[in-house]
């Protein structure tokens, strides 16, 4: 059974509410809002200026909003990120331009 | 036991406290309270008041020691305080100014 | 030249150095150091904290400042905010903060275009701003694609020529190429 695919291409822009079950890739242009049971990808082309609501999110290119993942977020080496991460496990990795807030779960020693 | 090296270019400004031996190559400002060693290297320089175990000084400080073991004052110390401990050794060459007390009390 | 502090140690005042600092116990107060600050998994830096570098694989709650990168690896735990230019949060790693690496160029200045189009105003051929577009599993009305690669134009024309004929006051059909894996 072939999971559907969203891809939004280079040189598309969508300006409003996405929402769906399968995964996206954006490869252009996304202003509103997005929920997306799954995997959102915003390819290093892709720019995305909304809140994001998904399972988990893989950031190579623009992002300007917050995001709130119930799985994970990971913020890659060509990602440019505005915004609050609020997610079980975060990765940023070394290149990634970000500047926000980060909430995961922190358990901290007994007197600490 | 870990092994903890304060540094030569390392200043602390505070308390230290701990279960393990302490070098001090580094300035401390403050208290120290171990249950171990401590060794101030010739390049340290503590200026505190001192509780512990042993305390071997090459270098300077400035402040009481009390040991419950013994004190070593090296050759080229300089050492200005009151020192208490049953055991103690000063070395030839070594400056020291401050009263000395042997009075052995054990169970401090 | 390094500086260890072993597991049983607790410093607790202002701390600072030219030399690299390991901690395994605890430090608590300021840090600051023209060096790298590495916590060990059993470390505890509850401090501000101003270094080069910071490794952290214990735990840390306060601030921390570096000139240059900090990375929070597997181990890591740390409450608080971060400033430096480079940051790296390993997967496995846990942060409650404030990530700030300076200035951020997160959207695409008004008025350039993606790859292959320019547009002077706000004339954008978006969709019906109103109606939610489905991703997937939606309308199964496959789109053109999208116009090929405009002929190149400086991406700051200041007035926009004439669109492709396929576009001027076209409405927009389905916008989202749906792919089947």
């Amino acid at each position: 059974m072939a999971e559907a695919i969203g891809v939004i291409g280079k040189g598309i822009e969508i300006k409003g509410t996405l929402s769906g079950a399968g995964d996206l890739v954006v490869e252009g242009r996304v202003e509103g809002e997005i929920a997306l049971k799954n995997m959102l990808t915003i390819e290093e082309s892709g720019e995305v200026q909304a809140d994001v609501e998904v399972e988990s999110i893989i950031v190579n290119g623009r992002m300007s909003g917050n995001i709130e993942a119930n799985d994970k977020v990971h913020v890659s080496s060509t990602a440019r990120m505005v915004g609050d991460i609020k997610s079980p496990r975060v990765v940023i990795e070394d290149g990634a331009r970000f500047k926000g807030s980060i909430e995961m779960d922190v358990k901290l020693p007994e007197g600490v | 036991m870990a092994n903890t090296v304060i540094g030569s270019t390392i200043v602390i400004d505070g308390e230290i406290s701990g279960d393990e031996d302490l070098v001090i190559q580094g300035t401390v400002k403050g208290k120290i309270s171990l249950k171990e060693s401590l060794i101030v290297a010739g390049s340290g320089v503590v200026e505190a008041d001192i509780e512990t175990q042993n305390v071997e000084v090459a270098g300077k400080v400035t402040g009481n020691i009390n040991a419950s073991d013994r004190v070593e004052l090296k050759s080229d110390c300089r050492v200005v305080g009151d020192i208490k401990a049953p055991r103690i050794l000063i070395a030839d060459g070594a400056s020291f100014k401050g009263n000395v007390d042997m009075d052995v009390s054990k169970g401090r | 030249m390094a500086t260890e502090i072993g597991e049983s140690i607790l410093i607790s005042g202002n701390l600072e150095g030219d030399e690299d600092l390991t901690v395994r116990g605890r430090v608590e107060g300021n840090v600051r150091l023209s060096r790298t600050l590495i916590v060990e998994a059993s470390g505890v830096v509850k401090a501000d904290v101003t270094v080069k570098n910071a490794i952290i694989s214990g735990v840390v709650v306060g601030n921390v400042t570096a000139t240059d990168s900090v990375q929070l690896t597997a181990e890591g735990r740390m409450v608080g905010d971060l400033a430096a230019p480079r940051v790296i949060i390993v997967d496995g790693a846990s942060f409650r903060g404030r990530v700030d690496m300076g200035d951020v160029d997160a959207e695409r200045p008004a008025g350039s275009a993606p790859q292959g189009q320019t547009r002077a105003g706000s004339t954008r051929t978006a969709p019906r701003p109103t109606a939610p577009v489905r991703a997937v599993g939606g309308t199964p009305a496959r789109a053109e694609a999208p116009r090929p690669a405009a002929p190149p134009r400086p991406p700051s024309l200041p007035a926009a020529p004439p669109r492709p004929p396929l576009l001027a006051g076209a409405k927009r059909r389905v916008l989202v190429k749906k792919v089947k894996r």
